[in-house]
C-alpha cells in the first residue's frame, strides 16, 4: 500500500526567525495525518496521538465519556494489559500521559528514539481494540470521581468555572464540564465507552505527530507498516457541526448566579460569548482582553486596582474553542466594596473603548505581548510537537500557525473597537459570584 | 547503557570585574546503543565578580528571547531572625513597586510596554527574581533590572496595597485544600525551626510589618553582592557587558544565616487531623525529615532513586496499588526534596472521606513492605532508565539549565557536581539503594497530617490528634 506523501518545509518568510522547522506531512490512505518534525536538540522523541473528539461529542446523561475513555485507554488493549502498558513504558524509560478538552483528546509518550516501533505497536493496538473490562471500569470510575472532587467539588474556583460554562454555553455541547457530572460518571458502561471508541478513535479522525531526534525517511515506512491496516470509518454526525456553521448569538436566560461556599474572598466571574478560533474576530478579542485586563497597566487594573483600590485582582481573557468562544473578566473584590460599583465602572471602561478607541501605546503593547506569548509556548520539544498537533487537528493544517500569526500581526485598532462593539454588550453578559456563606 | 561525559574547563578572559572562570559541559551519548550517534551538548560560562556575585551564562539561539534569574541568599529562614514571618516575601514583593523616579503604575507600564516578564518568589533557603524578554527588548530589560535591584523606595501606600494583596492570597490558599495541606504539614514537620514558617507569613504577622521593616531587609539582604545570576537565551555583547556592570555595582556584603540543628524536631503526634467545614475530600501528607541527608550526602542519590521506584511514576508501587488496583485516589506520589541542611520524604494523596482509613491502611502497608523488602533489581533498572532517558528534557531549554545551575550555586553547592549526577544514578546497585532506605527511613517515625471535614471526626482512631483549622 503506497503512501501519499506531501513534503512541506515550513518557513513562511514573515515567520522565518520563529517557525522555520522542517516538517514532513503524510496522509495515509486511511485518512490518518502524520507529521514528522526533525529536531535533534535532545535525544528524545515526543510522540503525540490526538483525536478530534472531546466533551462536545457527548450528550447529557453521558457527560465526561471522552475523558473516561481517555482513562480507560491505559487499562489494557487486545495485546497489552493495563499493567503491561505501564510496566513496559516505565522499563523503557518513557514518560507518558493524556489530556481531554472540549474539542480533542491527546496522548503522548516521550522516549528515546530506539523505542519508536514499540510505541507504534502499543498505540495501534489500543486504537484497534480496547479491553474495557467491567472490573477495571468500576475501579477507574472511582479514580475519576476523585479527580472530579479534586478539580471541582472541593475546589471553589473549579465550581465557579463549571457554573459559568453551564450558563454561558447553555444548550450547546460546551455546556457541561469536560470531566462530566457525578451522576453520569457513575453510570458509564463498557458499551457506552466502546461505542465512543469505535466511532471516534479511527485513523481519519486522528493526527499523529512524531517530533524529535528522528529522520523522516526512516520513520515513514514504520508509520505505514503499523498504521495502514487501520480502517477508515466515516463519522456520520457531530453534535457541534451546526454550532460551527452558525455561532450562538442568543441572549442568556440567566444573567446572575451566586454560589455560597466556605470562602473568605468575594470573586466575580463576568463573561459574554466570544469567537471561535476560526473566526477572524477571535484574534481581535484576544488583544482586546489584553487591553482591558491583562497585566497591571491594563485599563481595568489601572482604574480598579490602582486608582480606586476596589479589587485585589482583575484580569480578562478570551478562550477560543473550535466552535465557540468566551470573553471573560475575573474580579476579586476588597472587603466592603460593592459589586455594583465595580460592575458600573467596568462598563464605563468598555464603553470608553467602544466610543473613544484605544491608544497606539496600548495597541503596540498588546502586539508585543502576543508575540512573546507565542514564543513562550514553543520552548521545548514537547511544546513544539503539541503545537503542530493542535494546528493540524483544529485548524486543518499545521501551516495554519502562519495564518494565525499573520492575523495577529495585521490587527488594527479598528478591529479591536469593532469587536468590542459587537461582543461586549450588557444584554449578553452573565455573572457568577463566589461568595462566603453568610455574607450579605 | 551508559552516559559518557567529558568535562572541559576553559578560562574565559573577560570583563574588568571578572575574576574567573568558565566551564563547558559535554555529554556524549555515543554508547547508549542508540540509532543515531550524534553528540548533544550543553555549555555554561561562569563569571565571578569582585563583590562575590556569580554570573552563569547559558547561550541558546533557538528563539529570540532571553531570561535572567537573580538568586539572593535571602530565604524565609531569615524571618525567624527578625521574628517577622512574611518579611522576606513582602520585601521581595516590593521590588517592582515605586522607585525613585517612577510610580508603581509607571513601573508596570514600562514593563508591559516592553513585554517584559517578571516574577519574584521566596523559598526557605533563597529568594529569586526572574525576568524574561524578547531579545529585541534587551535594553529595556537592563533598565528594568537596574530599577528593581537598585531603586525601590518602599512607599508606604504601595506597601499597604501589596500587604492587602498578600493577605488576600493567604485567604485564597485557605480555600484550596491541596495547597493548604502543604502549609499545615510544613508547620507540623518543622515546629519552631525556621523552616516551619510559611513564606507569606500569617494574616496577623503581616499586620505587624511596616514599610521600614521591608526597606531594612532589602538593604541588608537583597541589595547585596553575593547574588547568583543565571542568564539564558539570545543576548548581545552589549547586554552582557551592561548586566555585568550592573551586578558589579552591588555592595560587597553577604549576611550568612546560621542554621539551627535539625535533630530536635517534633516527633509527635503521629497523626494530626485538621478539621473544617464544607470539605468534600480529604487531603493527606505523610512525611519524615532526614536530618543527615543533604544533596551531596553519599546516600542522597540512592534514596532519591528508591523513592522514585516507590512512588514517582505511573508504574510505581504506590500508584499501581492505591490508584490502579483500588481506585482510592486520582493522585498519589512519593518524593524526596532537599533543602540546604536536610531532606524531606513525603507521600501525598487525597481521597473521599469514607475511604480515608482504607487509604491510610494501604499506604502504611506498602510503606512498611517497601522498607522491609527494599526495591527489586527490575524496579531499579526501570527507575534508572526513566531518569537517564528523561534527563536531557530537564535541561532542554537554556533557562531550565541556567536555573538548575544557579540554584546549586546559591546554596553554595559545587556546581561541578551536577556533572556527576548521571554517573551516580547509572552506577547504583540494589544493595546501595536498599541500605540507604533502611538506614534513613523508619517505620516508626513517619508522621501524617490530614485536612478533612469535621463530619469525619468519628472515623478517627483514638490516637489521632484532632485540631480545628483556625486559619493562617
Amino acid at each position: 500500500m503506497g503512501l501519499w506523501i506531501v513534503m512541506v518545509i515550513w518557513g513562511a518568510s514573515a515567520m522565518k526567525n520563529y517557525f522555520d522547522w522542517p516538517v514532513v506531512k503524510n496522509v495515509l490512505p486511511n485518512g490518518m495525518r502524520v507529521l514528522i518534525l526533525e529536531y535533534s536538540k535532545i535525544p528524545l522523541v515526543s510522540y503525540q496521538t490526538w483525536f478530534l473528539v472531546g466533551s462536545r461529542d457527548e450528550r447529557i446523561g453521558h457527560t465526561g465519556a471522552a475523558h473516561m475513555l481517555e482513562h480507560m485507554m491505559f487499562k489494557g488493549s487486545e495485546k497489552y494489559s493495563g499493567k503491561d502498558f505501564d510496566r513496559i513504558l516505565h522499563e523503557k524509560g518513557m514518560v507518558n500521559n493524556a489530556f481531554t478538552s472540549w474539542d480533542y483528546t491527546g496522548y503522548y509518550e516521550n522516549f528515546h528514539p530506539r523505542w519508536l516501533s514499540l510505541v507504534m505497536d502499543i498505540e495501534v493496538d489500543r486504537m484497534k481494540k480496547l479491553r474495557l473490562d467491567p472490573k477495571d471500569l468500576a475501579s477507574e470510575k472511582q479514580v475519576v470521581l476523585e479527580e472530579r472532587r479534586w478539580r471541582i467539588d472541593n475546589n471553589p474556583q473549579g465550581t465557579l468555572r463549571e457554573k459559568l460554562f453551564d450558563m454561558i454555553f447553555q444548550n450547546t455541547p460546551y455546556q457541561w464540564p469536560v470531566i462530566g457530572y457525578q451522576r453520569d460518571i457513575q453510570s458509564y458502561t463498557p458499551e457506552i465507552l466502546r461505542q465512543f471508541h469505535e466511532t471516534y478513535y479511527v485513523p481519519n479522525n486522528a493526527v499523529l505527530v512524531i517530533a524529535g531526534d528522528v529522520k523522516a525517511q526512516e520513520v515513514l515506512p514504520l508509520v505505514e507498516k503499523y498504521y495502514s491496516d487501520l480502517p477508515n470509518k466515516p463519522i456520520e454526525t457531530r453534535n457541534w457541526l451546526k454550532l460551527k456553521e452558525k455561532p450562538v448569538t442568543r441572549i442568556p436566560e440567566k444573567k446572575y448566579v451566586e454560589i455560597r461556599k466556605k470562602v473568605q474572598t468575594r470573586t466575580y466571574l463576568w463573561a459574554v460569548l466570544g469567537a471561535s478560533v476560526h473566526d477572524p474576530k477571535s484574534v481581535a478579542l484576544d488583544a482586546l482582553a489584553g487591553v482591558l485586563g491583562r497585566g497591571l497597566s491594563s485599563r481595568l487594573s489601572r482604574v480598579l486596582y490602582y486608582e480606586k483600590g476596589w479589587v485585589n485582582q482583575v484580569s480578562c481573557f478570551h478562550l477560543s474553542a473550535d466552535a465557540i468562544g468566551l470573553f471573560g473578566c475575573y474580579f476579586v473584590l476588597k472587603p466592603k466594596v460593592e459589586w455594583k460599583a465595580v460592575h458600573d465602572l467596568f462598563w464605563r471602561q468598555v464603553e470608553n473603548i467602544q466610543s473613544q478607541g484605544i491608544s497606539v501605546e496600548e495597541f503596540d503593547r498588546e502586539k508585543l505581548q502576543i508575540q512573546k506569548e507565542f514564543l513562550d509556548g514553543l520552548d521545548t520539544l514537547e511544546e513544539r510537537a503539541r503545537t503542530l498537533a493542535y494546528y493540524e487537528l483544529i485548524h486543518g493544517s499545521y501551516e495554519a500557525i502562519n495564518q494565525q500569526w499573520q492575523r495577529y500581526m495585521s490587527l488594527t485598532v479598528n478591529d479591536l473597537i469593532t469587536a468590542a462593539r459587537e461582543f461586549l454588550q450588557p444584554s449578553k453578559e452573565v455573572v457568577v459570584a463566589l461568595l462566603p456563606e453568610g455574607d450579605n | 547503557m551508559a552516559f559518557f561525559r567529558n568535562l572541559k574547563y576553559l578560562l574565559v578572559l573577560g570583563f574588568l570585574s571578572t575574576l574567573f572562570v568558565g566551564c563547558s559541559h559535554f555529554i556524549d551519548r555515543k554508547d547508549r546503543g542508540m540509532n543515531s550517534m550524534k553528540t548533544y551538548q550543553w555549555t555554561w560560562q561562569e563569571e565571578r565578580l569582585k563583590n562575590g556575585s556569580r554570573l552563569i551564562w547559558v547561550a541558546d539561539d533557538t528563539l529570540p528571547k532571553l531570561q535572567v534569574e537573580v538568586y539572593f541568599p535571602a530565604g524565609f529562614v531569615w524571618d525567624s531572625v527578625y521574628k517577622k514571618p512574611g518579611l522576606a516575601y513582602m520585601s521581595l514583593a516590593m521590588l517592582d513597586e515605586s522607585t525613585q523616579n517612577k510610580k508603581a503604575l509607571t513601573m508596570q507600564e514600562f514593563r508591559e510596554n516592553h513585554a517584559l516578564g517578571y516574577h519574584a518568589d521566596v523559598e526557605a533557603d533563597y529568594a529569586v527574581v526572574g525576568y524574561t524578554a524578547l531579545s529585541s527588548q534587551e535594553k529595556a530589560l537592563l533598565e528594568y533590572i537596574k530599577m528593581t535591584l537598585f531603586e525601590p523606595i518602599f512607599d508606604p501606600s504601595d506597601f499597604e496595597r501589596v500587604r492587602q494583596d498578600v493577605q488576600t492570597h493567604l485567604k485564597r490558599i485557605m480555600e484550596q485544600p491541596n495547597r493548604l495541606i502543604q502549609v499545615l504539614a510544613r508547620k507540623e514537620r518543622w515546629g519552631a525551626h525556621p523552616y516551619g514558617s510559611f513564606k507569606m507569613g500569617t494574616l496577623s504577622s503581616l499586620e505587624q510589618l511596616t514599610a521600614q521593616d521591608l526597606k531594612e531587609f532589602y538593604l541588608k539582604h537583597l541589595r547585596v553582592g553575593c547574588l547568583t545570576v543565571a542568564i539564558s537565551g539570545r543576548w548581545t555583547e552589549f547586554f552582557k557587558q551592561q548586566l555585568t556592570q550592573i551586578i558589579s555595582q552591588l555592595p560587597n556584603q553577604c549576611p550568612k544565616f546560621s542554621y539551627p540543628p535539625v535533630h530536635n524536631l517534633p516527633k509527635d503526634p503521629p497523626v494530626v487531623a485538621f478539621v473544617h467545614k464544607g470539605l468534600s475530600q480529604v487531603e493527606l501528607q505523610w512525611f519524615l525529615v532526614l536530618p543527615d541527608v543533604v544533596r551531596f550526602s553519599r546516600d542522597y542519590v540512592p534514596l532519591r532513586v528508591g523513592v522514585f521506584a516507590f512512588g514517582g511514576a505511573f508504574a510505581s508501587r504506590l500508584n499501581q496499588v492505591i490508584r490502579d488496583d483500588l481506585g482510592l485516589t486520582y493522585s498519589i506520589y512519593a518524593q524526596l526534596d532537599s533543602l540546604r541542611v536536610a531532606s524531606v520524604f513525603t507521600i501525598s494523596s487525597f481521597t473521599e472521606g469514607e475511604r480515608l482509613n482504607l487509604l491510610i491502611q494501604k499506604v502504611n502497608e506498602l510503606y512498611h513492605q517497601w522498607l522491609k523488602d527494599g526495591i527489586t533489581e527490575s524496579e531499579l533498572e526501570a527507575a534508572k532508565n526513566v531518569i537517564l532517558t528523561q534527563f536531557p528534557a530537564s535541561i532542554e531549554t537554556a533557562s531550565a539549565m541556567a536555573g538548575a545551575i544557579a540554584r546549586f550555586a546559591v546554596l553554595e553547592w559545587p556546581i561541578e557536581r551536577l556533572n556527576a549526577y548521571l554517573d551516580e544514578v547509572q552506577s547504583l546497585s540494589v544493595d546501595q539503594v536498599n541500605k540507604a532506605l533502611k538506614h534513613h527511613l523508619s517505620g516508626k517515625n513517619l508522621r501524617l497530617v490530614i485536612y478533612m471535614d469535621e463530619h469525619y471526626r468519628n472515623l478517627a482512631p483514638k490516637d489521632w490528634v484532632i485540631r480545628p483549622f483556625e486559619g493562617l
